[in-house]
């Protein structure tokens, strides 16, 4: 098996990933993606952690992230769907009535 | 134990019987010769109605959405089966309570016609 | 062989339970009455919170404080008055609401049942013992807010708020959760109760991965509650959502947040205690500063509550910070100036966007300082000495309720010797006090752009909130023993 180091730097890169995306991306379903990335990383480490240290908590964890993240993506698609249909843009350079 | 491997070989079978029987009724029962659908790249047998590059209806996001939202409850289900047994009626009524407050969501979907495609 | 389920401990939650049950039936009722009939639904939500309230009371006097559902909810004083707070800010909001999104034509929609399931998660917020049901009633609260900022639909500036709301959050929630992945890591638990034990005396302080952990909730935290410098999302957000839902997660999300903040700071990582108040100190100091400082140039009223309200966040923090459990007199005189401070900033922060909705017209929201609030006083004077009271409360002069508020904080920085952050924090205070007054000049000086309209009449659902605002903010200010002492009650977080 794979030693514990090796999971960790994986959901820590995943995490940088998504968190740059979210920084440096303007499509909002990209920076969506994005924090996607960011759950899931953590999802990742609360699993590898849990095998680590022999607990069951860790995975039940991650279920209820997976299914906290469904909620958002569900929410966050109806908002974007509902901004395309008034302007067919979803760039979010285009979305800036508000400045200050 | 080689034993243990029966299940994979009538699984094993069945799958092979499946596709043999729908290969075979295809063959016995499928119209013969070429027609437009056939002569298509990627072909499947269907003449397409349309180009495939075209802006899907609104409806569709609609539908994904409701379905990823009840289909991702269904991950606390399968914890909850493994142990139902040792649960006991509380894991029953549990469930039922779960169960029910999906259902209003669902009811609600319902009535405001989020199902229905027309 | 059985396992043997927690304890059902259906009463602790009441209050909870109360308003997502509530939530549910207003939902239903939504799909079968007539459209007109809509605002009976404000009506019932606005008897849910009320009942809730009551729960909360008998909950106070009642079995507090006790663990319930495997140590995941703390039932406890100081979880019931952060939840009455909110349940409070909720009622008041709801009133403010009913007469709003008939004038505006916002429609009702689905605008009740939401705002119900987010006090729901508001409430389970304030009682969450575990980082699990932390997220989730982070979760619960943040989904609906997000749909209500938005629920001015084909409006471009309620979408536009919503968005910029929904990726910030949800960004937010990813540090969050990493965070309390790499906590989990080094302590193998995410229940408070359990960290504090496991920390205790343990060599685990020094663990990075505990450190980097902290950190990255610290931040998440910091979205959360529009700390600077994570606060440029707050004005855009403020300024798009419809007013009434404004006022709502001004009051509310603060309140509720800093309340799990202070749980989890004080109840879980006491032993921690050096390395999370030196980071809140640092980001109070920024955010005393720049709050105050950006709300000076701010011509539309909602940017600038919005930027003033990240500067009451600072002030709060600042308490926070104080909060040395191991020092029991400090940690009490800081721990009971945040909740003081939370219940003054409802009042006073809910009562100047009621007149804010006061004045909204169906065309035009009215909410330009120079334009729309000059000369306020002609023609609508009990308007304008209303928005009076709550701005000098918000500045923090004598006899109202934001003095005290701000007097307990700044006293009880000094006491746990952190002046410099009472220094700052009364020198923003006087430069806060700038944009402050310039409303309370614009109105009583000014020349008015709409003299020749008539003013419209105040509903009774709003007359009532800047009542209630209106007492609230300086009866606090003038006799503040009652609530005081009421916060000084909830001090006990449970740590059994």
């Amino acid at each position: 098996m794979a030693p514990l180091a090796y999971y960790f730097i994986l959901s820590a890169i995943l995490f940088t990933t998504g968190v740059i995306g979210v920084l440096i991306r303007k499509n909002p379903l990209i920076m969506f993606m994005s924090i996607e990335l960011m759950l899931n990383s953590a999802n990742l480490s609360f699993a590898s952690f849990a095998r680590y240290r022999n607990g069951l908590d860790g995975q039940v964890i991650a279920f209820f992230i997976m299914t906290v993240a469904a909620a958002e993506v569900v929410v966050g698609l109806a908002i974007i769907v509902s901004i395309f249909r008034t302007r067919a843009s979803v760039d979010v350079d285009d979305v800036n009535t508000l400045k200050g | 134990m080689l034993s243990s491997y029966v299940p994979v070989l009538v699984l094993f079978l069945l799958a092979a019987g499946l596709a043999a029987l729908i290969l075979g009724l295809a063959q016995i029962m499928g119209p013969r010769g070429l027609n437009a659908g056939a002569e298509d790249p990627y072909e499947s047998g269907i003449v397409p109605t349309e180009p495939a590059r075209k802006r899907f209806p609104v409806r569709f996001a609609l539908v994904a959405m409701l379905f990823l939202v009840f289909d991702i409850e269904a991950v606390f289900f399968y914890p909850w089966a493994v142990v139902f047994k040792r649960l006991g009626v509380f894991g029953l009524v549990e469930m039922f309570l779960f169960i029910g407050i999906l259902l209003v969501g669902y009811i609600y979907a319902y009535k405001k016609g989020a199902l229905n495609w027309e | 062989m059985e396992i043997a389920p927690p304890p059902f401990d259906l009463g602790a939650i009441a209050p909870f339970l109360i308003v997502a049950v509530g939530a549910m039936i207003a939902l239903l009722a939504d799909l079968f009455i007539p459209p007109a009939r809509r605002p009976a639904l404000g009506y019932f939500a606005l008897g849910t919170t009320l009942v809730a309230i009551g729960a909360c009371v008998w909950l106070w006097g009642g079995a507090v404080p006790r663990l319930a559902f495997a140590n995941m909810i703390a039932v406890d004083r100081f979880g019931l008055f952060v939840t009455i707070v909110t349940l409070i800010g909720a009622a008041l909001s709801i009133l403010l609401s009913v007469d709003f999104l008939q004038e505006q034509r916002l429609g009702y929609g689905e605008y009740f049942p939401l705002m119900l399931f987010t006090v729901s998660g508001m409430i389970l917020l304030a009682f969450a013992n575990d980082l699990i049901t932390f997220f989730i009633a982070l979760e619960i609260l943040s989904l609906g807010l997000y749909i209500l900022a938005g629920s001015a639909r084909g409006r471009a500036v309620s979408q536009e708020s919503a968005i910029k709301y929904f990726l910030l959050g949800s960004f937010s929630f990813g540090f969050l959760v990493y965070g309390t992945s790499l906590i989990y890591g080094a302590t193998g638990t995410t229940n408070f109760t359990a960290l504090r034990v496991a920390l205790e005396g343990s060599g685990l302080t020094d663990n990075p991965l505990l450190l980097a952990g902290l950190a990255l909730v610290l931040v998440g935290f910091a979205f959360k509650l529009a700390l600077a410098p994570f606060h440029m999302w707050t004005p855009d957000v403020y300024s798009g959502a419809p007013t009434a839902v404004t006022a709502f997660m001004s009051v509310g999300t603060k309140v509720a947040t800093f309340a799990a903040l202070l749980r989890l700071v004080t109840g879980a990582l006491p032993a921690l205690y050096a390395d999370w108040s030196n980071a809140l100190f640092a980001l109070a100091i920024v955010t005393m500063i720049l709050g105050n400082l950006a709300a000076i140039t701010q011509r539309n009223i909602k940017r600038m509550l919005a930027y003033s309200s990240i500067g009451q966040a600072g002030y709060v923090l600042v308490a926070v910070v104080a909060s040395d459990t191991t020092q029991p007199g400090v940690n009490d005189a800081a721990q009971s100036s945040v909740l003081f401070y939370l219940l003054a900033y409802t009042f006073m922060n809910l009562g100047a966007f009621a007149v804010v909705v006061a004045l909204a017209r169906p065309d035009d929201e009215r909410l330009d300082l120079d334009r729309d609030y000059a000369g306020l006083a002609r023609r609508q004077p009990l308007l304008a000495a209303a928005m009076a009271v709550f701005m000098l409360s918000l500045g923090g002069i004598p006899l109202t309720a934001g003095f005290m508020g701000k007097l307990l904080v700044f006293r009880a920085a000094i006491e746990a010797g952190y002046w410099p952050l009472a220094v700052v924090g009364v020198l923003t205070s006087a430069v806060a006090l700038a944009f402050y007054l310039r409303v309370v000049v614009r109105m009583y000086a000014g020349e008015s752009r709409h003299a020749e309209e008539r003013p419209a009449r105040v509903p009774v659902p709003l007359a009532v909130v800047l009542a209630v605002c209106l007492v609230a903010t300086i009866q606090f200010g003038i006799l503040p023993a009652i609530p005081l002492d009421a916060a000084r009650g909830a001090l006990t977080i449970t740590a059994p």
